[in-house]
């Protein structure tokens, strides 16, 4: 992969990077009462590599991704499972080996790009101050350094924009500021949790660009999260569907569109598909439950048109990690024990 | 998401309650005997031969002040003129807030305007001034306490209001209930003023304090409770002249004028903890 | 005959302190629809979609140009004609949860407009026959909001604008904040109800695949103006305006899918 020539961009294919998270189990710990949120969630993501984590709300996909930076709300833990980053145990790490994570190693960016940046200083100062406090840089060099990147991910003008406050910016710009500090530390994974939710779908289209190219050059690790399965559709190689906490399916971009094994993704699927007019829309019979509503057996089965007594038993994943399902009677035939 | 915990609501710390029981008890008990032409005399009669007698003296459990007056009826009484002022200024005041507020914050710009210019007005009024205003027209006195704290009071509340209904009033669910063609009064009525509930126990708590305390400084510099009329800011007044030789009025009317006021203070932190849901957290 | 809905050169200034500009406004939109119609208004944020529902439904007073509802002023009719006007004309918001007082019942919330006109022995009954209307069990009266979820929220919602028996119906952004599996419904749910009470249907959404299927007509707007007019379909194969063929190229495609 080659390095774009500002002479800045770090260079590519470093160490063999993966974010590989192994039977994850997140819970809200209260006075002796815990309640997993996120339970048994094996994915990983390799180098260079964009993976899509699909759900709707409750599906505990946020929450898989603070996890990754050790950045849960209080009262929220991960109670089993591992998350290691480069071979390095994120959620055994103290909060100082955190501090060290983030930011060099595992960046992250969130949907609101108005609340993650401080609205009462200069864009160009919190590029700068992220910068600093993980590398030993003179403010100059820091200076450089951001407004090449804001220049590389597309902002006009970026010296002028540098001194600009967020509330100056549009949204489209805003988030590619955040994209621009997080990139700025050259981290090996970058996590993006709905980052284009909040915009306009023509905004939201150069942001993928954005990310393609980004990814291209600088042989970056994403972890693209979205409830949005057009835009996981164009950006990821990858796809891991949420559903209630836990994961029901993974595969490749393609076979999961063409071919989906478990309904649940077949269900989304119709529902995102367009019709013709007059024609009925897709939806899936019932709500997504709350983690106080999760059957005991598959957490699907109320919802889903071919579930029978066998459902009745928690399913398990069967089929490899890379392209498995977490059903009884996954579409194309294979029912599990 | 994990659902909203009912268990990790606030609650109001009972010891407050219990102590502000305790004072309004003895409020009430004073109001009573004040207002009872037959018993009041306990707190009025002065007895020259009896003056500056010491707490815990036989039949004056508190002592007597420059005027042989009982302090445990004085003080009782002052306290049940406290009460019954800093409740009565801080329920005007939230009327007339709400009222002002609600109206200038929902019904147009008309309304916006000039309830903007009365509030501004009376603001700027210093409430001492418009007390020695009263004074001197319906006479010193605790009616002119009264409507001197009440007419400036309401302003900072209806501010508040005002402000609270900025947001309220771009809610859906007023947006809707207009649209269905509800009047902006039904509308006041069931969905704002419920929604101001939280705000209005909060501040009302304040505003009882505040007034107690402008009225026990009113009745201090002589604006308020006329002799023989009890209040402990008038307790103060008379105390301090005689402070060398008897600390016990000074020290006692302080100290309940204090402990009300901490405790309305506390029991405001309370209440917001309570009720205001920007403090509360959601899962 | 003339439409129900007349839009003539309605425009909204917003004056902003700071001078940057006018924030949302409206330049000058006129368009037409007719009785029975499913209309749509397509635009991203600041396109003004949301401020040219707020003016037809007489919440935010227009600076020029005139919104006419079955031939009633919204802004500059007689008081008494205006007043009719909750009957003729009613409104879904985006929000499910924000669109009702969280402290009333759902059978408060759904009689609210029609609460004086009935008389209290029917008031129940009249709750339940709207829950019915849109598929909820009758038990749900007795329930508050937050006990629902988006999309049963989102049914009420639209139950209590049917209460108000409207010829009109406007739609803001019905869907955008519901859950991806629970659209369909609400979609489906007021397309089945165009067609058996005869509305006539303003959608207003970004969504440009959704208005596709449900409108027969379809406005898009960009920057307070409106820039093309016509058919879904059409628009989405054959854009004309420059803006438009932005919008269509950035709609993220699905790749072709298997036999369901």
């Amino acid at each position: 992969m080659t390095a774009v020539s500002t002479g800045v961009v770090p260079p590519a294919g470093s160490v063999s990077t993966t974010l590989v998270i192994e039977g994850l189990e997140i819970s809200t710990v209260h006075v002796g009462d815990t309640r997993p949120l996120v339970t048994d969630v094996t994915v990983s993501v390799g180098s260079g590599e964009i993976v899509g984590l699909v759900g709707e709300s409750g599906s505990g996909k946020s929450l898989t991704a603070l996890a990754c930076l050790g950045l849960l709300p209080h009262g929220v833990r991960v109670t089993k499972g591992s998350i290691t980053l480069d071979g390095k145990t994120v959620t055994a790490a103290s909060e100082q080996e955190l501090r060290s994570l983030r930011g060099p190693k595992i960046g992250m960016i969130f949907q609101d790009p108005m609340t993650s940046l401080d609205p009462c200083f200069r864009i160009g100062r919190q590029m700068v101050e992220a910068l600093t406090a993980h590398e030993q840089v003179s403010k100059d060099v820091a200076r450089k350094r951001a407004i090449d990147f804001l220049g590389h991910v597309g902002v006009p003008e970026p010296a002028k924009r540098f001194d600009s406050f967020p509330h100056e910016l549009s949204g489209g710009l805003r988030q590619r500021v955040t994209i621009a500090t997080a990139l700025l530390l050259d981290p090996h994974v970058l996590i993006a949790d709905e980052p284009t939710t909040a915009l306009d779908v023509t905004t939201q289209a150069s942001i993928l660009q954005l990310v393609h190219r980004l990814r291209d050059e600088l042989h970056m690790s994403v972890l693209w999260i979205s409830h949005d399965l057009a835009v996981v559709a164009q950006l990821a190689d990858r796809v891991a569907v949420m559903y209630a906490g836990e994961i029901v399916e993974t595969g490749d971009t393609q076979q999961i569109f063409a071919a989906p094994k478990h309904h649940y993704t077949r269900g989304l699927l119709d529902c995102a598909t367009h019709r013709h007019r007059g024609e009925p829309f897709g939806f899936i019979d019932g709500s997504v439950p709350e983690p106080t509503e999760w059957a005991t057996g598959c957490r699907f089965a109320n919802r889903c048109s071919f579930a029978d007594s066998a459902c009745l038993q928690h399913p398990e994943v069967t089929g490899s990690q890379q392209s498995g399902v977490r059903c009884h009677h996954p579409r194309g035939g294979g029912a599990t024990s | 998401m994990a659902s909203t915990p009912r268990s990790g609501m606030v609650r109001i710390n009972p010891w407050i309650l219990v102590a502000l029981a305790v004072y309004a008890v003895a409020g009430l008990t004073g109001i009573v005997v004040l207002l009872s032409p037959t018993m009041n005399n306990r707190m009025t009669d002065t007895d020259l031969t009896s003056t500056f007698l010491h707490p815990l003296s036989p039949g004056h459990p508190l002592g007597t002040d420059s005027l042989g007056r009982d302090l445990m009826w004085r003080l009782l009484g002052g306290l049940g003129v406290s009460i019954c002022v800093g409740v009565g200024v801080a329920l005007i005041s939230i009327v007339l807030g709400l009222a002002l507020g609600v109206f200038g914050g929902f019904f147009g710009r008309t309304a916006s305007f000039a309830t903007g210019l009365v509030v501004d007005v009376t603001w700027a009024f210093p409430a001492i001034l418009l007390a020695i205003v009263f004074a001197g027209w319906l006479g010193p006195g605790l009616p002119a306490v009264v409507l001197a704290l009440a007419l400036t009071g309401w302003a900072s509340f209806a501010v508040i209001v005002r402000g609270e209904m900025l947001s309220l009033r771009e809610r859906d669910f007023i947006a809707a209930a207009r649209v269905l063609g509800v009047s902006r009064l039904k509308i006041s009525l069931t969905h704002l003023l419920v929604s101001l509930f939280p705000v209005t126990m909060v501040v009302s708590v304040f505003f009882v304090s505040t007034s107690i305390v402008a009225e026990s400084g009113l009745s201090f510099l002589g604006l308020g409770a006329q002799p023989p009329t009890p209040s402990l800011g008038v307790i103060l007044a008379e105390g301090r002249d005689y402070l060398s030789q008897s600390w016990w009025p000074v020290i006692l009317a302080g100290a309940l004028l204090t402990g009300l006021v901490l405790l309305l203070n506390a029991l405001a932190d309370n209440v917001r903890d309570r009720f205001d849901p920007r403090s509360r957290r959601l899962q | 005959m003339s439409p129900l809905v007349e839009v003539r050169d309605l425009t909204k200034d917003f004056r902003s302190r700071s001078g940057s500009g006018a924030r949302n406004a409206v330049d000058h939109v006129t368009f037409q629809v007719a009785e029975g119609e499913s209309f749509g208004i397509v635009g991203e944020s600041g396109s003004g979609k949301t401020t040219v529902s707020r003016m037809l439904l007489g919440l935010v007073a227009p600076t020029s140009g005139s919104a006419l509802i079955s031939g009633i002023d919204v802004w500059n009719s007689p008081k008494a004609e205006r007043k009719t006007l909750p009957g003729i004309v009613q409104v879904v918001f985006q929000d499910p949860y924000s669109s009702m007082n969280p402290r009333m019942t759902i059978e408060r919330v759904l009689l609210e407009g029609i609460r004086s006109q009935t008389p209290r022995a029917s008031r129940a009954a009249e709750a339940e026959r709207l829950l019915e209307l849109v598929g909820l069990p009758t038990r749900y009266a007795a329930l508050h909001p937050h006990q629902l979820s988006g999309g049963q929220r989102q049914r009420v919602a639209i139950a209590r604008a049917l209460a108000m028996n409207p010829r009109v119906l406007i739609a803001d952004e019905p869907v955008s904040a519901l859950d991806v599996s629970m659209r369909g419904q609400v979609l489906n749910l007021l397309a089945d109800l165009r067609t058996q009470l005869g509305l006539t249907c303003i959608l207003i959404s970004h969504d440009l695949g959704v208005v596709r299927q449900f409108c027969d007509r379809v406005v898009v707007m960009s920057k307070g103006q409106i820039v093309e007019e016509g058919d879904p379909d059409r628009i989405l194969t054959s854009p004309t305006h420059e803006y438009t063929k932005t919008l269509v190229a950035s709609i993220p495609m699905l790749p072709p899918s298997g036999p369901s």
